[in-house]
């Protein structure tokens, strides 16, 4: 989203930038634009959540940082740079000494992301021993006790001989983490982790996360569609629809003045426990758009409320509210704030959630 | 472990009983008997059927032939008169084990190589070329194949003996003609395992770990792939040992397939199951060392054993 205000106040400190990202994959069924156009960044020590519903292109925008996408066939447009240096130009060799060490990543399912006939043990220190190969055998068990320590896994020295089924989800999640952390990268892109967990894990697991990211001071990119993972873990939202950035700004800011209505709309539809729980949960009317076709305006026009004439017709550019925030969304348009104002919260709420 | 072992142990020869048991009546249910073909005086062939013992009730001579097996005593040859059953193996399986043995490795180092190598250049001409001799391998009965070997390398090309066993250069084309089958089979089953392997989950960590693509292909996608390959390799050394007697008799070969045939031909009772009970054994034992194998490189086979233990 190109709203140069809110970020040029911190360029300096930018570890990870995105800009204008496009990715498609051509498929027999013609070609799917899974990114259409994202601008992101993260500065260091910072957690970033990009948020959306399953499709939205959460996934391949990580996958893509990582270069782990097969290019072709995916077709990638834009540019990632990490402080600075252009990564999707970057020689293969080169980007493969950079993953793992600079940027760690955790993948969703802790039940398929550990390889089932390797002990733990030799799962992290391989990656340690690739990136290093002065790193003696003693050196990397050393470390990886150390880091398994860090996540959290007891008696770690006797668990390095073990193999994946051995742990349950929640340890093996951690197994996960050790793996992406072992070698102090300097962000992590963690792509839904705690999605397959249950409840109590999923916190404990969020909660050692923060303090990785604390104590190593390690940036995070966290994806997600569980608005309770981001409440707890970012400092700065960046929300999804259809493969673009609607809205993007501090996560206090997003969750108590959501301007985009799909942001307001998707809060909305979180179940409350404060609540009647006799009332039905809300959900938003309509379906995403199709990505092998998409409209021609706002991607959410079509199950928006508060769609104008305009936003069927064109794509709108990112406005800026503040400092930090930002939304892609007609109704930020200077014209459109003198004729209708700004909208409340309530009316974005009840109005892009209305059933139609 | 050890009761599991124990347990299959124990199938295991109930499984051999069975097998002796139909082949033992099976054989008997044969129309004529071991001395019918040979022009003999009706009192003479008496006087044979009471020395081997075929007067005596059929549930008679089933208990003194598990006696004797009980013994390791396999009885003896009715056809090459009173040679052991015993000493026939002794000479012959060597050979058949030979070659056995060689067909058996070269299927799997070939097959399995093939497999990576066609998995790993998908759609390109390599793999294309991997499928062909796949398809032509399955295709192809070994009879065919090993004529066609002799034809074309021993009489048109004069480079490797057409027959006999004296030597390594002897023994190239009848290992190629066994192991051809068994090679293909073992490249498809390796090309399929690859392609399902390399969409995994941890494949795709290995990569965000930033390993050479040569260590995720050795370190992780080949070693969880051949698990299925290990799986096939107890049947498949039952395809090998029957694709013997045909090798063996393409290319005279003295090994045990001969004594197989001949004892059909006869009715020589003692040779077919003396043969048969041997065979048995062989691949009984051969699937149940393919099994601890696929412990060794499966962790989690070994926990549905200690699952199997408390169940």
């Amino acid at each position: 989203m190109p709203n140069s205000e809110a970020k040029g106040s911190r360029a300096g400190s930018k570890l990870i930038e995105v800009e204008g990202l496009r990715v498609s994959f051509s498929t027999y069924g013609g070609t799917v634009k899974a990114v259409r156009g994202i601008s992101l960044s993260v500065s260091k020590g910072e957690c970033l959540a990009v948020v959306g519903e399953s499709g939205c292109g959460k996934s391949v925008t990580a996958q893509t940082i990582m270069r782990i996408i097969p290019s072709p066939p995916a077709a990638i447009e834009g540019s990632v740079r990490l402080e600075g240096r252009e990564l999707l130009t970057l020689p293969e060799r080169k980007m493969r000494s950079l993953r793992g060490s600079e940027i760690g990543m955790i993948f969703q399912d802790p039940m398929t992301s550990l390889d089932p006939t390797m002990p733990i043990g030799k799962q992290i220190t391989e990656g340690l021993r690739e990136h290093d190969r002065s790193v003696s055998r003693a050196q990397a068990r050393e470390r990886a006790v150390e880091v398994l320590a860090t996540v959290g896994i007891p008696e770690p020295e006797r668990q390095l001989k073990r193999y994946a089924y051995e742990f349950s989800g929640g340890m093996r999640q951690r197994v996960v983490i050790a793996m992406a952390v072992v070698c102090k990268p300097k962000l992590l892109i963690a792509d839904e982790p705690t999605t397959a967990l249950d409840v109590t894990t999923q916190a404990q697991i969020l909660d050692l996360m923060r303090s990785l990211k604390d104590e190593l001071g390690t940036a995070v990119l966290l994806i997600t569609h569980d608005m309770g993972v981001v409440s707890n873990m970012a400092d700065r939202i960046a929300v999804f629809y259809a493969g673009e950035v609607v809205e993007e700004g501090r996560a206090e800011e997003v969750f108590e003045s959501p301007a985009h209505p799909y942001t307001a709309a998707l809060l909305r539809s979180r179940p409350r426990l404060d609540r009647d729980r006799n009332q039905c949960l809300v959900s938003i009317p309509g379906s995403p758009p199709d990505l092998f076709a998409p409209p021609p305006g706002c991607a959410f026009a079509p199950r928006c409320g508060l769609a104008l004439e305009i936003c069927r017709r064109a794509r709108p550019a990112g406005f800026a509210l503040g400092e930090s925030h930002a939304a892609s969304c007609w109704l930020y348009h200077a014209k459109a704030l003198a004729r209708h104002g700004a909208p409340s919260r309530g009316k974005l709420e009840m109005e892009a959630c209305r059933d139609r | 472990m050890f009761r599991y072992i124990v347990r299959r142990l124990v199938i295991s020869i109930v499984t051999l009983l069975v097998l002796v048991t139909a082949v033992f009546f099976l054989v008997r249910a044969m129309p004529g008997d071991p001395f019918l073909s040979e022009k003999l005086r009706p009192e003479i062939r008496e006087n044979m059927r009471a020395y081997w013992g075929f007067d005596r009730p059929l549930y008679e001579q089933y208990f003194r032939y598990l006696g004797k097996l009980l013994k390791g005593d396999l009885g003896t040859s009715m056809h090459y008169n009173s040679i052991p059953v015993t000493k026939l193996i002794a000479d012959s399986f060597p050979y058949s084990a030979d070659l056995g043995l060689r067909a058996l490795l070269m299927a799997f180092v070939v097959g399995t190589g093939l497999g990576i190598v066609s998995a790993l250049n998908r759609g390109k001409w390599l793999d294309y070329a991997c499928i062909i001799v796949a398809i032509l391998g399955v295709s192809l009965p070994d009879f065919v194949s090993g004529y066609l070997l002799q034809f074309v390398f021993g009489l048109k090309l004069k480079v490797l003996p057409i027959a006999l066993w004296r030597g390594f250069k002897y023994t190239i084309l009848p290992t190629v003609a066994l192991s051809f089958y068994t090679t293909a089979l073992l490249t498809r089953i390796m090309r399929a395992s690859m392609l399902e392997v390399v969409g995994q989950d941890y494949i795709k960590v290995a990569r965000a770990k930033g390993l050479s693509p040569v260590r995720i292909v050795a370190r992780h996608q080949v070693r969880n792939a051949i698990l299925p390959v290990v799986t096939v390799l107890g049947p498949i050394t039952a395809a090998i040992l029957t694709g013997t007697f045909v090798i063996e008799s393409i290319y005279a070969i003295p090994g045990m397939g001969k004594f197989y045939v001949v004892g059909i031909q006869n009715l020589d009772y003692s040779q077919i199951l003396g043969l048969t009970v041997f065979y048995g054994a062989f691949l009984i034992a051969a699937n149940f060392l393919v099994d601890i194998l696929y412990g060794l490189i499966d962790p989690r086979i070994r926990i549905y054993r200690r699952d199997d233990r408390q169940a």
